[in-house]
């Protein structure tokens, strides 16, 4: 089990022990990342994605149990989102839409060839440009907790190390040190994703 | 063309020094942000299932501890049991006539056993034994389901025993009976010092201190009687009978603040895979609500919306506002009318 991993599973063991500040972490670290995935898969039906999430942490709590941080919690409550959005699908009689995802190759694809025509200004560069959003957007919602965050509030927010270390509860230096994981680790996502994009073009 | 703002991104490969964060995160633009009433929502609901599921596992475990323990004990038992099989002393074994659903607080074991030397708490689950009941003087409040579905609810202050599976004795207190027609035509009655209480398939309170025994009928008939003299409740109907023999009728809500101890105490609804109907039957039911919708379409839906999710651990209020806009409704709630309309953004359909 990685070192990431087993804080996912503290957080779970936590929970199962009733600790209700584990809990309310579980909840403001996932709800707004699982909302998004499945709003997306889901033609951006508001609705429809407040139901799905919400059964799937419902579902994924009374199974809290199995979760032994063998994978990311995240990746393990994605797993849940994807059957709920399904069911959902077939509760409604309709069939899934093809949703861009970021480990769908075309998409990939797609979404790496607008990195070299973003400066263009035609309905296809515009398209692509959000495309291009949309996959860096999920990136940031698969990196580890507070890693998303932490990036969107130093490029977008321009915040200071130190306002960004008073958001996070941390000293200084560690929020400095959160920082370079967190580049890192999109620096790593946005790797694979290139190479993924190769791989299919092979 | 060329804006400043616009970041000239790298072709491919990408380069390592990670320069590129910074214009492709402002190119993105932010994350969406959820909006404050889903989450809201979402997070009673799933709340509340997580507390369901903590106290189950919680269970559990002391279940299996106690499995352990009750094996070890069933050996003892049979050794025992094998040494006094021919005793005449030893008599059958009383039946369970309810089972303890719901507790909030210390709710102790009335024994019918003369051998029962210390006060017993009860747990979730426990059975009670014809001839034993609860007290829930020192301050609790319990649920039992009686062996034929019926539900008592049982209010502070009280001690109550079970005479059989139809008949219950309230020494003192209060108790909230849901017959729930499910014992078909069979009568429950309750008895006290000073009259009894008969149900004609119904939902009522039965409040008996010091000398004055009064019922409250929510719906259906109760017959309360007195030496040779009967008196009828209806639905909304109280009467107070005191030890002479007079009786006080009038007229209470059958829903609110008076009767909210024995919602309290409501068996928790399991929305996943039921209707929507089923949803709003219950939690009006139980409120003492008369359900309605604002049109015929309306109410055709809710009974093939399915519900998912759950709802434990959430007040009535909670729970409606954590279901209904969900499925493109909304409610009104006034003077006891419960009022289904379609949500004023959205559709039901």
């Amino acid at each position: 089990m990685s070192e990431l991993y087993q804080s996912d599973k503290a957080v779970v063991d936590r929970m199962l022990g009733g600790d209700e500040a584990a809990f309310e972490h579980f909840f403001d670290t996932y709800f707004s990342r699982l909302y998004r995935f499945a709003v997306t898969r889901l033609d951006n039906d508001a609705d429809g994605a407040e139901e799905v999430v919400q059964t799937t942490l419902c579902k994924a709590i009374a199974r809290l149990a199995t979760y032994r941080g063998e994978a990311a919690l995240f990746t393990w409550l994605c797993t849940f989102c994807r059957h709920e959005i399904s069911a959902h699908y077939a509760r409604h009689q309709r069939t899934a839409h093809e949703i861009p995802l970021i480990e769908d190759a075309p998409d990939v694809r797609a979404a790496l060839e607008s990195l070299g025509a973003a400066n263009a200004d035609g309905p296809d560069e515009r398209l692509r440009r959000r495309e291009l959003a949309n996959l860096v957007q999920v990136t940031l919602d698969c990196l580890p907790e507070r890693y998303g965050d932490a990036l969107e509030w130093k490029y977008m927010q321009e915040l200071s190390v130190h306002e960004i270390a008073a958001r996070l509860k941390l000293g200084p230096k560690a929020a400095e040190s959160l920082l370079t994981r967190a580049r890192q680790a999109f620096r790593d996502a946005f790797a694979a994703v290139h190479a993924g994009a190769e791989a299919w073009e092979r | 063309m060329s804006d400043q703002r616009e970041p000239g991104f790298p072709k491919r490969p990408l380069p390592d020094d990670g320069d590129y964060i910074g214009p492709l995160l402002r190119l993105a633009g932010p994350r969406e942000a959820v909006p404050a009433d889903r989450m809201r929502r979402v997070k009673a609901a799933v709340r509340a299932e997580w507390r369901h599921q903590t106290r189950v596992r919680s269970r559990r475990i002391a279940l299996g501890w106690s499995l352990g323990v009750c094996v070890a004990a069933a050996l003892v038992l049979l050794g025992v049991r094998l040494a006094v099989r021919d005793d005449p002393a030893v008599q059958s074994p009383r039946h369970d006539l309810a089972t303890i659903e719901a507790l909030s607080g210390a709710v102790r074991l009335v024994s019918s056993s003369e051998r029962a030397a210390e006060p017993t708490l009860f747990q979730i689950g426990d059975p009670i034994r014809e001839g034993d009941g609860v007290d829930t003087t020192s301050g609790g409040l319990a649920a039992l389901r009686l062996a034929g579905g019926a539900s008592v609810r049982v209010d502070q202050g009280t001690r109550l025993r079970l005479l059989s599976e139809a008949t219950l004795a309230l020494d003192e207190g209060t108790i909230y009976v849901d017959a729930g027609g499910t014992r078909g035509a069979r009568t429950l009655e309750v008895r006290t010092a000073v009259g009894v209480a008969r149900d004609i398939g119904t939902r009522f309170e039965v409040r008996f201190i010091g000398s004055a025994l009064r019922v409250r009928v929510r719906d259906g008939l109760v017959r309360l009687s007195q030496s040779r003299q009967s008196h009828d409740a209806n639905p909304g109907d109280e009467l107070t009978l005191d030890g002479n023999g007079s009786v006080v009728r009038r007229t209470v809500p059958v829903h609110g603040a008076d009767w909210a101890w024995a919602v309290a105490l409501a068996r928790p609804f399991d929305l996943e895979g039921r209707s929507l109907r089923d949803f709003l039957d219950w939690i009006a039911g139980e409120n003492g609500w008369q359900l309605r919708f604002a049109d015929s379409t309306v109410e055709q839906n809710s009974l093939t919306t399915i519900l998912h999710g759950s709802i434990q651990g959430l007040t009535p209020d909670e729970a409606l506002s954590a279901v209904l806009p969900t499925v493109g409704v909304e409610h009104r709630l006034e003077n006891g009318v419960l009022l289904i309309q379609p949500s004023a953004g959205g559709t039901n359909n």
